[in-house]
């Protein structure tokens, strides 16, 4: 994989470099028009791409996490998706388990982010989490920690956080564009014919700088995708957890409230669609969630980067796997499912208690079982009552 | 998460592995989508996507009563009709959030409601809140 880890790196600094020019062009349109000096603008946005890029790479996992609402668990909190993460650490041989983090969110749907293999976490939505069985929860880690081992995250969160600097300041420039009306500065007026082309480049520019920083990025974000589907499988040693685990994604309806354009592409599925609609028939960051299961599902007995790359080719005639990964001699047999309600395995009720139980610890609820009826009531924080009514046997019940 | 039409605390009861919120002012019961789900998966076995997404989606029904804005998103709510004869009036999240019932009406339709006579997902669904609500209900 190092022919994977080194073209991430590369494209990592082509990446900054190329989001620093948009940023200094972006610079020169907002200094010709509001400071009437355009090398003031270059000079700020220079400034604003160093520290944004140092900001991306020291922080920038914090910053994804906090703006998906992400908050980190304990094994004590979940202790099944701690185990899962824990054997995946294993299995993909990376140096230090990821940190945990839970989204509370009904949506279905997973990130990971991180500066290098030693330091990377993984958040899962608490939706997903109910949704999911042992086997594809472990398809969906699986993915998100080949992220980690590809060295995917480190490219990806420095891209969310530039593209989000980006998005920010083109928003706020057309705005004051707008209430100035449109005018420019008097210098740029002055200045004749030239000043108003370059001017008026400018303002095309500010307008289509979002958009080019997201092309940058939907071009380096749909091949690893696949490399990560490949990894699971080969991980997990299971392709049909991460295919049906996907379906589940791609079936889903719910939109994540986290999500906002510059983090859309680091999720496993793309949060991004019209309300009310699937996941599945979806876009430019990601590859079509059902070809991605139609690949999973071709893979056949041999769970390995070939195999990958042959169902891929079959489906869809594309070559997605990168040529080092397929000279290894990584192929190891699919192993059969887990079995169906094995023991200590919960089933969607038991899941579904076991993660609210968990949101319920990190809000602080206070569980109380009615004296008389045993049902289980919980209390939020901010209930101050002296007592709670239980509502299936009338009795009152003291709170304190 | 407060109740979407007093604002008051609300707390969670638990009742057969499911639960919903429910607010002890105004005696409203909140169901978010999880829930629904699991509800509908006794209620419907195989077809519980169908019924869930079917509880979400109903036309929206003519009425004067006030808008509620959904707990989860605060986008204000759709309102549609669930049952038959009498049908309850209930706010619906229009992202799928989940669904809420006010508490005066619905304890009345309950209280006339026979478990049974219909056999599909909203007999389920009123059912389910009349066993859980029963002290509330009988009073
Ligand atoms: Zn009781
Ligand atoms: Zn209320």
């Amino acid at each position: 994989m190092w022919e994977q880890i080194s073209a991430n790196r590369t494209r990592s600094a082509v990446l900054v470099i190329m989001m620093g020019a948009v940023l200094i062009i972006l610079g020169y349109a907002v200094g010709i028009y509001f400071l009437d000096e355009p090398w003031g603008g270059v000079a700020v946005a220079a400034a604003v791409w160093i520290i944004m890029t140092l900001v991306a790479y020291f922080q920038g996992d914090s910053i994804l996490l906090a703006t998906a609402g992400a908050k980190k668990i304990e094994k004590k909190d979940h202790p099944r998706l701690f185990n899962i993460v824990e054997e995946m650490t294993i299995a993909c041989g990376l140096p230090r388990m990821p940190d945990v983090y839970i989204i509370d969110d009904p949506a279905l749907n997973a990130f990971a982010v991180g500066r290098d293999p030693s330091k990377s976490a993984v958040a899962i939505t608490s939706g997903l989490l109910q949704k999911l069985n042992r086997d594809e929860l472990q398809g969906v880690m699986a993915h998100e920690m080949a992220h980690v081992k590809n060295r995917d995250v480190l490219l990806m969160s420095m891209a969310a956080v530039l593209l989000g600097t980006i998005v920010i300041i083109s928003y706020y420039a057309s705005r004051m564009l707008f209430y100035s009306g449109g005018r420019g500065s008097r210098r740029s007026s002055d200045s004749g014919g030239g000043g108003a082309i370059i001017a008026l480049i400018g303002l095309v520019f500010m307008i289509l700088a979002p958009i080019f920083a997201q092309l940058i990025y939907f071009a380096i974000s749909r091949r690893r995708e696949y490399l990560a589907d490949a990894s699971a499988a080969l991980f997990t040693r299971y392709p049909e957890g991460l295919a049906s685990a996907l379906e589940k994604l791609g079936a889903s309806t719910n939109q994540i409230r986290g999500a906002n354009q510059a983090t859309a592409p680091m999720y496993t599925v793309n949060p991004f669609r019209e309300e009310g609609r699937k996941a599945a028939d979806l876009t430019s960051t990601h590859p079509p969630i059902s070809e991605r299961v139609k690949i999973l599902r071709r893979m056949g007995h041999s769970a390995s980067y070939q195999a990958y790359e042959r169902a891929a080719e079959e489906t869809s005639k594309k070559h997605v796997i990168p040529a080092s990964a397929l000279t290894g001699a990584d192929s190891v047999p699919v192993r059969a499912p887990s079995a169906e309600g094995a023991v200590g395995e919960p089933d969607k009720f038991a899941r579904t208690r076991e993660t609210q139980n968990m949101l319920f610890g990190m809000a602080n609820y206070r569980q109380l079982n009615c004296a008389n009826c045993g049902t289980t009531l919980r209390l939020p924080p901010n209930f101050t009552a002296p007592a709670v009514r239980c509502p299936h046997c009338g009795t009152v019940n003291k709170t304190a | 998460m407060n109740c979407p039409k007093d604002h008051s605390p609300m707390i969670v009861v638990e009742h057969d592995r499911i639960a919903l919120d429910y607010c002890p002012e105004c005696r409203g019961v909140w169901f978010d989508r999880g829930e629904l789900e699991l509800l509908m998966e006794l209620a419907c076995g195989g077809e519980a996507d169908a019924c869930t997404a079917d509880l979400l989606t109903r036309p929206e029904a003519t009425t004067a009563e006030a808008r509620r804005r959904c707990p989860i998103c605060n986008h204000n709510m759709r309102k549609e009709h669930i049952g038959q004869q009498p049908a309850v009036l209930i706010d619906s999240c229009g992202r799928g959030d989940g669904l809420w019932f006010d508490g005066g009406e619905l304890h009345q339709v309950l209280s006339q409601f026979q478990a049974g006579v219909e056999g599909n997902q909203d007999a389920r669904l009123l059912d389910f809140l009349k066993e859980t609500l029963k002290a509330d209900i009988n009073e």
